[in-house]
């Protein structure tokens, strides 16, 4: 069944992004494919935001490549230690 | 499962310190700044202790609100470079389309691969600055969806917020991050600004 909303990238673009947070029905999914193979813009539009996806999932403890081999200095660590002493 | 964790300050600072300060390093680029943040980040978690429950390991859970404090410190210290008119009327997604409903700015292709680590830590930089000038509930949600892996329904109750409310929210925040990204240099050419 054609949907009119899927010729519009104003409103593919919000089904796009509703599809990253809800299980859409399978005739929205078609529609949003049958779209985004006519449509480069929307389609970068969907890589985009699984590349923010991405990027999001690497905001993580150690998944970062560290910029500086040296951590904390011996100072630093006393005066965290002592800070936390006061308030706990 | 592990057991609350007993404030031991001498411990944390030990066993969490430097994997805390190079997290907060690669993404503030500043010793002080990291350290401070690390600071914070300790003495929020020294406050809110007792309701740590164990679900997540304490190094996690530290991480958690060291991410947060990231957050903060971008919006404490927005810069005026990313304000501007690209969200200045943050309410009218309508004008990044035309009447037909097409794209009034089209999405470029983006030239960045985030699984190089250069590439990440200056996407990264951009990102959070972009995140820091979003409306603040865009950017609380679209926080706890992509960074904290909240569902919508958990998004809904944090936020107070019905689903409808919540994917409009997490809407606009993506359009506009993605928008912002890409005035800072990831889709290459500039040349078809909103007009």
């Amino acid at each position: 069944m054609m949907n009119h909303w899927m010729f519009r990238c104003q409103d593919v673009s919000e089904k796009i992004s509703l599809s990253m947070d809800v299980s859409l029905p399978l005739h929205q999914r078609m529609a949003i494919r049958f779209h985004l193979m006519m449509c480069r813009y929307c389609s970068r539009f969907h890589r985009q935001l699984r590349m923010l996806r991405k990027i999001c999932g690497r905001i993580d403890g150690d998944t970062m490549p560290e910029c500086d081999p040296a951590g904390l200095s011996q100072e630093a660590k006393n005066r965290l230690k002592a800070k936390l002493r006061s308030v706990s | 499962m592990e057991a609350a964790p007993q404030v031991n300050p001498d411990r944390w600072v030990d066993d969490y310190g430097d994997s805390l300060f190079h997290f907060a390093l690669a993404r503030v680029k500043d010793r002080d700044t990291a350290e401070d943040l690390v600071q914070e980040t300790f003495l929020a978690a020294v406050k809110a202790k007792e309701r740590f429950k164990g679900r997540s390991s304490v190094k996690t859970w530290l991480f958690g609100i060291l991410k947060h404090k990231v957050i903060d410190h971008y919006r404490k210290n927005k810069s005026t470079v990313y304000t501007g008119d690209l969200v200045h009327d943050p309410e009218n997604i309508d004008a990044f389309f035309n009447a037909k409903g097409g794209w009034q700015t089209r999405p470029q292709h983006w030239q960045t691969h985030p699984e190089k680590s250069q590439e990440t830590r200056e996407f990264l930089d951009h990102f959070y600055r972009c995140l820091s000038d979003l409306p603040q509930r865009s950017a609380d949600a679209f926080v706890y969806r992509e960074i904290d892996g909240l569902s919508t329904t958990e998004i809904c109750n944090q936020l107070n917020i019905t689903a409808n409310n919540c994917w409009v929210l997490l809407y606009r925040a993506r359009m506009l991050l993605r928008k912002c990204l890409e005035r800072f240099g990831f889709g290459g050419q500039q040349k078809d600004q909103i007009k």
